[in-house]
């Protein structure tokens, strides 16, 4: 059950080299980036982030229209080979290509243009082929006007109300709700048929200057002049296709290589600036801390400092789970549910061991559970689905379990199945078939998922007790109160029923059932006293203002140093505004803070560990940016203030509250026993439903049985051709059908009845940084 | 139900689930042009069958409004398709609805000398599904000649009264009272007709509520806007209630002022739906009531009729949105003005 140990790592170097460095720290794959961290821990004044413009967006677009101009489709490959890594080498590469293509190119493109205008006037000229007579002529004609076009066949019927006026329109093709055509009116009416024809949607068409002859001519002329282009198209392509052979493989290359090289560029934003020098933080997994710095030295005047331990809470290190190979798949499971904290503890091995248990005692079957991991086996080599390594597993758990059913395919003749054997079979009343143990099925799937419980209550305990969770681990439900009660009753009354000894005895009864059921109703009295004593202790030693705390806190003062600071800091807290800032340096640094001794500030070293000081620095407001830069220069890296420094008043009032509500709290009784009683029962009911969950473990093997009886019967007991099909038709059916709902209710089982347990996921996932291309 | 009835509610519900969504309303509202409009309603689903082949730079409003229409009677006719249809029977709704409405804008056109206007915007669509021949009454000039051509149909007995030998042309109120009460008789008579049990028991309710809302806008213009006699309002009223009773017409009528009139009908039912949004009109009121009144059956009813009913009072709903987002284009209103005269 283990959580992959991480190191924080900061990354910095002149600005010149930030682009290498963020390269590098992509290729590694294992750096997970902390945007956050300068700003946390030594304040956002003084630090500055990288905004500026994309260099290589330029780049690129010259890539795509080459791309385009060649016909090469948008394909990102390895960019193995490809040295080339400045702007300079990119543009000169593009130069070569566009002086190579260029011309072929725009050639290419106002060929494509002619087509596009000569092909939209064949459309036009195609619905007025019927005209006999030359455009030209016609479009010509001084005394007439004449407009080509569409109108809607709506409006086309109703132009016998204008019979009247004095223009004449002539249809010449229809189609798609549209009367193609043409009408003449006389110079002198032109406006009147204008108006007219507007009014009824007649969209006008201009016949281009190249269109001549009657309808039929224009159109065979049409269609020549774009086969003509078409070839001359064909020639440009053919020459531009010779280009695109020879580059093909290397442009491929150079493009995915600058669209790496833009990507990371984006990610300058996340980059920490100051003093001309970029700064990043961020996660690697211990075991890699080697190879990442080896991997970062090829950057020149880079350097990659090891933080040993992560000490501000705010920074909460990334989850990634490690376990092996068996056990693996299963952390899909996991983090559907949610991540661990680094902390915390990895469920995997016991999801991984429980969901195949389950999975193979509900869908026992040696030959259904090998098709399972076949299928599992082609699905995770062919597509790599996520879940075919978990088939895999589980159809060998299945298997398993078949073989000790006696089920292959759903016969049970060919295996003799484990309550045929002795001892089973005398102890389960010699059963014929797997419906006549029936009642040990469904009590050992009982068995079975108190064991679960008991065991998450356990770990539910010793998890609690870790984050200082004492309601939870002590009173709580599955607490240690809760699974004395659970495993009382549940003793008692199998001894009882089984053999018949009288367990509930009174004294077992106060001690062992009632007495928890009391703990449990007054677990948050409890928990509140409990947690007030762990406090208190703490607390004890916060009594004085911040300055005298640290003063006194400081473990490195003489009396001299100590007088000396005193003076500085009655100086500084006489002005108005003074600024607190917590937090940690190197011991040598704070040598160097001899050389800034006539500026406002005064340093209380408050304590000494792993050659790093932890102390507060105090200024008035109106220093403070020439104060951080002059700790940011000392590498002082800001911690979040201690609740005992920070406000020892306010601590000891939060103290005293605490215990006043807790004197509220005992006051209102009567909401205090509805709530109370409300949980116990709802927590009984839940131990009683959440135990009789589990029957439906030992109901699938029945359910399975049934299933594959009645595949059985359909196939009839002679061997003929009919009867292997049904034979192979409900076997497939049973693994798509049953395989799945078992996987589902097994999960199910997992999720509710035993992560709800112990499980808390408040993890974040360990992404490391990468390009996207 | 007939075994085709279930088939028909489900594809009514399917071409209201491809009805636009207030994303699309604030698509289409925040375009500046009709043209751009229309290339946007080329992409949605239910709209594409209508415009696809429409170029978009020569489109005009009067056009895309009409396409709307062939929209609203292209879906409702593609259902009644499904359906066994009498001749003359319920299922002719929507085309009955859209004849008066076409009649009766004919003698106002007429009436008023601009029947070129009333040519050019009349939905030629609908010749082929009426009984009327428009094309005839595309050509009359008086009243006298469109009784003429609606001799044969029902609308010759129901206008014939009105022709006097004084006026060329009755009170266009008065058409429209004696058209909608004809409509809705028809619509009584047919449902009883044509339908029994929870089936026609659910119609009928649909009916009584647009008759509900006849009257409340009735009550509204009359008495509310033309200060008109409580006798006069009661005259043009139709005789069919629901949740708006006689009583509830009578109790209004009392009041004399416009905004009197409209606080007491805001008070009613219908407008519990509107409750809080005092910024809309009595007349967006009323769409909005309509609205959530025939969303609740289509989304409720099992009855093909009731489904088909709905659908199209929705998609009417629906088209005056997309038509009121036309109109405020083109008059240059900014899309959050827009936004907000919509019914959605």
């Amino acid at each position: 059950m283990a959580v992959e140990k991480m190191s924080l790592v900061s990354v910095s170097g002149p600005l010149k080299q930030v682009n290498k460095a963020l390269v590098r720290c992509c290729e590694t794959k294992c750096f997970h980036l902390e945007p956050n961290y300068y700003t946390l821990t030594y304040g956002s004044a003084q630090f500055r982030t990288l905004k500026d413009k994309d260099i290589y967006r330029h780049l690129i677009k010259r890539a795509e229209d080459i791309a385009q101009g060649l016909g090469i489709e948008d394909k990102t490959v390895a960019y193995d080979g490809i040295t080339m890594e400045t702007k300079h080498e990119f543009d000169e590469y593009f130069r070569k290509i566009e002086e190579e293509v260029g011309d072929l190119v725009s050639v290419k493109g106002m060929l494509d243009d002619s087509i596009d205008q000569y092909q939209q006037a064949l459309r036009h000229i195609q619905n007025l082929s019927n005209l006999d007579t030359d455009f030209k002529d016609i479009i010509s004609c001084k005394h007439v006007k004449v407009r080509f076009g569409r109108m809607p066949s709506d409006s086309y019927t109703k132009l016998e109300f204008y019979s009247d006026k004095d223009f004449v329109f002539v249809p010449l093709d229809e189609n798609e709700g549209y009367v193609w055509g043409v009408y003449f009116a006389p110079i002198h009416t032109k406006s009147e048929a204008d108006d007219i024809f507007n009014g009824l949607y007649f969209e006008r068409i201009r016949i281009p200057d190249y269109v001549t002859g009657d309808g039929e001519t224009a159109l065979a002329d049409l269609t020549h002049q774009i086969s003509q282009l078409k070839e001359q198209r064909e020639e440009v392509l053919k020459a531009l296709r010779q280009v695109k052979e020879r580059e093909y493989d290397y442009f491929l290359k150079v493009r995915s290589k600058l669209r790496f090289l833009d990507s990371s560029y984006e990610m300058r934003d996340q980059v920490t600036v100051i003093n001309n020098r970029f700064h990043m933080a961020g996660f690697i997994p211990t075991k890699k801390l080697k190879f990442f710095k080896e991997a970062l030295s090829t950057v020149p005047d880079v350097e990659v400092e090891d933080k040993p331990y992560f000490i501000d809470e705010r920074m909460k290190p990334p989850t990634k789970l490690k376990n092996n190979w068996l056990f693996r798949p299963f952390e899909m499971f996991v983090k559907m549910y949610g991540l661990p904290a680094y902390n915390g503890i990895d469920p995997t091995p016991y999801v991984a061991i429980t969901f195949m248990l389950l999975y193979g005692i509900m869908f026992g079957d040696l030959g259904q559970g090998i098709v399972i991991s076949l299928l599992g086996f082609i699905l995770d080599r062919w597509k790599k689905v996520k879940l075919a390594p978990i088939m895999m597993r589980i159809g060998i758990s299945s298997a398993v379990f078949g073989t000790l059913y006696g089920s292959v395919f759903g016969n049970e003749e060919l295996i003799t199945p484990f309550f045929h054997m002795e001892p089973f079979s005398t102890l389960m009343g010699q059963p014929h078939n797997i419906f006549q143990a029936s009642t040990y099925l469904l009590i050992a799937a009982l068995v079975i998922g108190v064991l679960l419980i008991v065991i998450s209550m356990i770990l539910n305990i010793t998890l609690s007790i870790k984050r200082q969770d004492y309601e939870s681990a002590l009173f709580g439900a599955n607490g240690i109160t809760g699974m004395v009660f659970y495993v009382a009753v549940l003793v008692a009354a199998a001894l009882q029923l089984a053999l018949g000894i009288p367990m509930f005895t009174p004294l077992y009864v106060v001690f062992l059932i009632l007495l928890p059921l009391g703990i449990m109703f007054f677990k948050e009295s409890l928990a509140h006293i409990v947690a007030s004593s762990v406090r208190g202790n703490v607390l004890q030693i916060k009594k004085v203002a911040l300055a005298n705390t640290a003063l006194r806190a400081s473990d490195r003062l003489d009396e001299a140093d100590a007088k000396k600071l005193r003076k500085q800091l009655d100086y500084i807290q006489s002005m108005k505004n003074v600024r607190a800032v917590y937090g940690r340096m190197p011991t040598e640094a704070q040598m160097k803070l001899e050389y800034h001794k006539n500026d406002d500030y005064a340093f209380v070293p408050v304590s000494e560990k792993d050659e790093m000081i932890y102390g507060v620095y105090f200024t008035p407001k109106s220093s403070k940016a020439k104060v951080d830069e002059i700790f940011s220069g000392l590498s002082f890296e800001r911690l979040k203030m201690p609740s005992e420094l920070a406000n020892p008043k306010r601590a000891r009032a939060a103290s005293k509250q605490d215990k006043a509500k807790g004197v509220k709290e005992k006051k209102s009784v009567g909401n205090m026993i509805v709530e109370g009683f409300i949980e116990l029962f709802e927590t009984c009911l839940s131990y009683l439903t959440n135990t009789m969950s589990f029957l439906r473990v030992g109901g699938f093997i029945l359910s399975h049985a049934g299933m594959m009886l009645v595949v059985n019967v359909l196939a009839g007991s002679e061997l003929t051709a009919g009867s292997i099909i049904v034979q192979i038709l409900g076997n497939l059916f049973v693994i798509g059908m049953e395989g799945f709902i078992v996987g589902i209710q097994v999960l199910r089982l997992e999720f509710y009845e035993l992560f709800g347990r112990f499980y808390v996921s408040d993890g974040k996932e360990f992404t490391p940084l990468q390009v996207n291309v | 139900m007939s075994a085709g009835s279930s088939a028909v509610v489900a594809k009514a519900r399917c071409k209201y689930g491809k009805m636009l969504t207030l994303s699309d309303y604030k698509l289409l509202a925040g375009k500046n042009d009709i043209s751009y409009v229309v290339a946007a309603l080329k992409t949605l689903p239910g709209y594409k069958k209508y415009f696809s082949d429409v170029s978009d730079n020569s489109v005009r409003r009067n056009f895309a409004e009409q396409l709307l229409y062939k929209w609203l009677f292209g879906n409702y006719i593609e259902l009644c398709r499904f359906k066994f249809q009498k001749k003359n029977g319920f299922f002719r709704y929507l085309i009955k609805r859209e004849e008066i409405a076409q009649i009766i804008k004919a003698i106002m056109y007429i009436s008023a000398g601009e029947h070129e206007n009333f040519i050019l915007y009349f939905p030629m669509f609908l010749e082929k599904h009426s009984e009327v021949n428009f094309v005839e009454l595309l050509k009359a000039r008086t009243f006298k000649e469109v009784l003429a051509t609606l001799n044969g149909t029902p609308y010759y007995k129901v206008l014939k009264p009105l022709l006097s030998d004084g006026a060329l042309f009755p009170e266009i109120r008065k058409v429209e009272t004696i058209m909608g009460a004809h409509f809705h008789e028809w619509l009584t008579t047919i449902i009883k007709k044509e339908f029994k049990g929870k089936e026609r028991e659910e119609i009928e309710k649909c009916v009584l509520h647009s008759a509900d809302i006849y009257n409340m806008k009735l009550c509204y213009r009359l008495k509310g806007l033309f200060k008109m006699s409580n006798e006069e309002v009661m005259k043009n009223h139709l005789p069919y209630h629901y949740r708006f009773s006689k009583k509830d017409m009578e109790k209004l009528l009392e009041r004399s002022d416009t905004e009197s009139v409209d606080a007491l009908i805001r008070k009613h039912s219908y407008f519990k739906s509107c409750k809080g949004r005092e910024d809309l009109d009595f007349e967006s009121a009323v769409s909005y009531s309509n609205l959530n009144f025939f969303r609740e059956r289509l989304m409720l009813s099992q009855y093909d009729s009731v489904a088909l009913f709905s659908l199209a009072e929705l998609m009417t709903i629906e088209l005056n949105n997309v038509t009121t987002i036309i109109e405020g284009i083109r008059y240059s209103i900014p899309s959050s003005e827009i936004e907000k005269m919509l019914i959605i």
